[in-house]
């Protein structure tokens, strides 16, 4: 059994994977929320994340959090495209949300073959100093990799939070998101702002990627599923479309799963998660902080 | 939704299943044909001339050659996809290998009918069925214990050999199916040989072992394995306990760090984990975050800490982790497996590196089945007649023995005349990471190098 004291050590190493699922749920979250579309090609994109970070740093031998920021550039590129190709056409058709689920799932099937005839599937991983060096705060013991990783999570939700509330481009983002006809009406270009934010969330799953690639091994083309899952679970458990949410709905999931495995085994690790989510949805079909915080 | 919308949707999915079939490279029944298979022999033949010690090269295929069509059963997309693609290299370099006449016993050219089971069970069957019509004598497969068991049970019902080189659970050949012949070891066999293992390294080192636990992923692969070492256990360590167990699903892991905690708790001396690759790097990442080690970490059932990629992805913090291992270079530099240095040498000329494991075990499964295909055509039996000429394959496949030396890259021998037809001679070895590189510690007779135990921790 464990000891009382490693609890702690535990508690914060599950807080923190808690705040990556947050971060990996973020652009998902954005894109439902404002869009009321499902990206099914969300684990994908963070896949090819990892990918970016992986060439970036083994061919141009830079830093992996630069390579975040090229990511989050590229992706937020291949986002506007993939809108472009897949979205648009489709979003203001009769039933055209529930088409994104379907045109999605087609990019999201080019993506992983794409990757398989380009980097075939051997796994890869990339070295880096930060997930072998450690910080010890009062015998907590963590990789800097991963707490940068739940640093720049908790940043960014703040800064996607920030963009949306003072930005133009975020307000009209935001109106877009609470009324589509009335943003019409007063003249703001929406089919653009669905672009942009289908860009921004899959930038920002790219970015997760580079983040999750520093301390998690296998860079492979299905390497976004495990997050991928992780992801849709935090975002309903949230709440569609809050951001704030997501983080706080990632570290519950994330210590739940580690209660689920500490207290009892590995066996419970998604029961104990599925049993805390069906209960939220059954006592808060509007997730968990759906109305508490705002929606975007 | 509208006509337009179904029809975007409709066309995407059809790119996206376009692109994944040329992604999976041979995986939907692709055929490599004699021609294509000559082709390769003249490139490799050439750059080889000189290095390969063997009688009998020809650079091209003979004109008179019976063409003999084998089926090929592996996960070449899927979660098992990169494992797959490495049997694959294997059975192909043992199929160019019979081609190019390199084995004066073998006289028929192979040719390789390819089929991916996605990592699926279901699709493993549905494949196997297509295969069968295809007309192949046999096949070789299917990498996953999992998979392999269903399309096993199917190639059974059809009257189909099915030879297994790889996968290891115990229920494949413990069925008494007349048609199934596996060439290595089963899991039981693994974890004989691992726990024999390791006692004579830890007497070696005057190590005494008190508590041990075994961790190991949820599928048939890790269940099998880890019933095998609970069994022999006391057998070689008759006064350690079992301190801790406990599965994890491999794919969908993020984090091992609760498990490291309870066996940080517990201390065991050795860690038996039965592992793929990812989470056997996750481990062992997490044992350095949590600063512990134990006296020895062994991978077992040599499922990720035996790859490659596991030295690549761990740098120095892969030292000092054993594995069970099938095959090793360092197995060439023995008197005995010297003469089979050319097989490696030619996969290296074309995969830019050594065998491993798997490709090495795959490379003997095709061998084998080659010899008893050799076997059937030498009985008279005709390969047209399909039925007929694949129970003639299955006859002689239980026919099969070939002693220690004989057998190519492989210490052991294989003997199919067992009742099972689990060749009881396949045996497993111990290597230890050593300065980032696998060294084979065990049978300790042949190891180049003495096995660090106990491990020095991460200091």
């Amino acid at each position: 059994m464990v000891e009382f004291s490693a609890y702690t050590q535990l508690l914060v190493s599950y807080a923190i994977l808690g705040g990556v699922y947050g971060l990996t749920a973020l652009g998902l979250s954005l894109i439902w929320g404002v869009m009321k579309a499902v990206n099914w090609a969300h684990g994908d994109f963070l896949m090819v994340g990892m990918y970016t970070a992986f060439w970036t740093v083994t061919l141009f031998g830079i830093d992996p959090y630069i390579a975040a920021i090229v990511a989050f550039i590229l992706l937020g590129l291949l986002g506007m495209v993939t809108h472009v190709i897949a979205i648009e056409p489709v979003v203001e058709k009769p039933g055209g949300h529930e088409a994104t689920l379907l045109t999605t799932l087609g990019i999201s099937v080019i993506l992983e073959s794409l990757a398989l005839i380009l980097w075939s599937p051997s796994p890869r991983s990339f070295q880096n100093v930060y997930k072998s060096t450690y910080i010890e705060v009062f015998g907590i013991r963590t990789s800097v990799a991963e707490a940068i990783a739940f640093t720049v999570s908790i940043v960014a939700i703040v800064a996607v939070d920030q963009f949306l509330k003072r930005v133009r481009l975020g307000k009209a983002i935001r109106a877009v998101s609470q009324n589509p006809v009335g943003a019409r009406v007063v003249g703001i270009d929406v089919p653009r702002i669905r672009l942009m934010t289908f860009g921004l969330g899959v930038a920002l799953a790219g970015m997760a990627g580079v983040l999750v690639a520093t301390f998690y091994p296998n860079i492979r083309p299905l390497a976004g599923y495990v997050w991928d899952i992780a992801s849709y679970v935090v975002v309903i458990f949230a709440g569609l479309g809050t951001i704030y949410g997501v983080i706080f709905a990632g570290i519950i999931i994330g210590v739940t799963e580690g209660l689920g495995t500490i207290v009892f085994s590995n066996a419970f690790r998604q029961i104990l998660v599925y049993v805390v989510f069906l209960t939220v949805l059954l006592l808060r079909p509007q997730g968990l902080f759906g109305k508490a915080l705002r929606r975007v | 939704m509208d006509t337009k919308t179904w029809i975007l949707a409709i066309v995407l999915l059809i790119v996206g299943l376009l692109v994944g079939y040329f992604a999976a490279g041979p995986s939907q029944v692709k055929t490599i044909t004699t021609t294509k298979m000559v082709e390769k022999t003249v490139t490799v033949t050439k750059t080889v001339a000189g290095t390969t010690p063997q009688p009998t090269q020809t650079t091209t295929a003979p004109a008179k050659k019976v063409e003999v069509k084998v089926g090929i059963l592996l996960p070449l997309s899927g979660g098992s996809a990169f494992s797959g693609q490495e049997d694959l290299r294997g059975i192909q370099l043992a199929a160019l290998h019979i081609n190019q006449s390199k084995y004066p016993n073998i006289k028929f050219t192979m040719k390789l009918v390819i089929a991916d089971t996605q990592t699926k069970q279901d699709v493993a069957v549905t494949e196997l069925r297509r295969l069968a019509q295809e007309s192949v004598v046999a096949i070789i497969g299917a990498y996953n214990s999992a998979v392999t068991y269903p399309s096993a049970a199917e190639a059974e019902r059809i009257g189909l050999p099915y030879v297994v080189p790889e996968s290891v659970s115990d229920k494949i050949t413990a069925q008494g199916w007349k048609y199934v012949f596996r060439t290595c070891a089963n899991a039981s066999k693994y974890a004989y040989d691992t726990l024999w293992a390791m006692a004579d390294i830890a007497k070696a080192n005057g190590v005494e072992v008190k508590s041990v636990a075994l961790i190991y992923e949820n599928s048939d692969f890790g269940v099998t394995t880890t019933e095998g070492l609970k069994k022999f256990l006391n057998k070689f360590f008759p006064n350690a306990k079992i301190v801790h167990e406990e599965s994890y699903p491999a794919e969908e892991i993020t984090s091992m760090d609760d498990m490291v905690a309870k066996l940080k708790a517990e201390n065991p001396d050795i860690v038996f984990h039965v592992a793929y690759l990812k989470d056997a790097v996750l481990f062992v990442q997490t044992m350095k975050k949590l600063n512990w080690y134990p006296k020895a970490y062994v991978g077992a059932g040599a499922g990720g800490q035996t790859r490659v990629e596991f030295i690549e992805q761990l740098g120095a913090d892969a030292n000092y982790a054993y594995t069970q291992t099938e095959w090793q270079p360092d197995f060439l530099n023995s008197k005995a497996l010297a003469k089979w240095a050319w097989i490696n040498d030619d996969f290296k000329k074309i995969y830019g590196r050594d065998m491993v494991g798997s490709s090495a075990l795959n490379y003997v499964g095709t061998y084998v089945l080659a010899v008893a295909i050799q076997k059937a055509l030498d009985s008279g039996a005709n390969p047209s007649d399909i039925k007929a000429f694949r129970k003639a394959v299955r006859d002689a496949l239980e026919t099969i023995k070939i002693p220690a030396g004989e057998l190519p890259l492989m210490p052991w021998g294989v003997d199919l005349t067992v009742p099972n037809h689990q060749n009881p001679e396949a045996a497993v070895a111990m290597a230890q990471i050593l300065e980032g590189r696998f060294r084979v510690v065990w049978p300790i007779e042949f190891a180049p190098v003495k096995a660090v135990f106990p491990a020095p921790g991460w200091g």
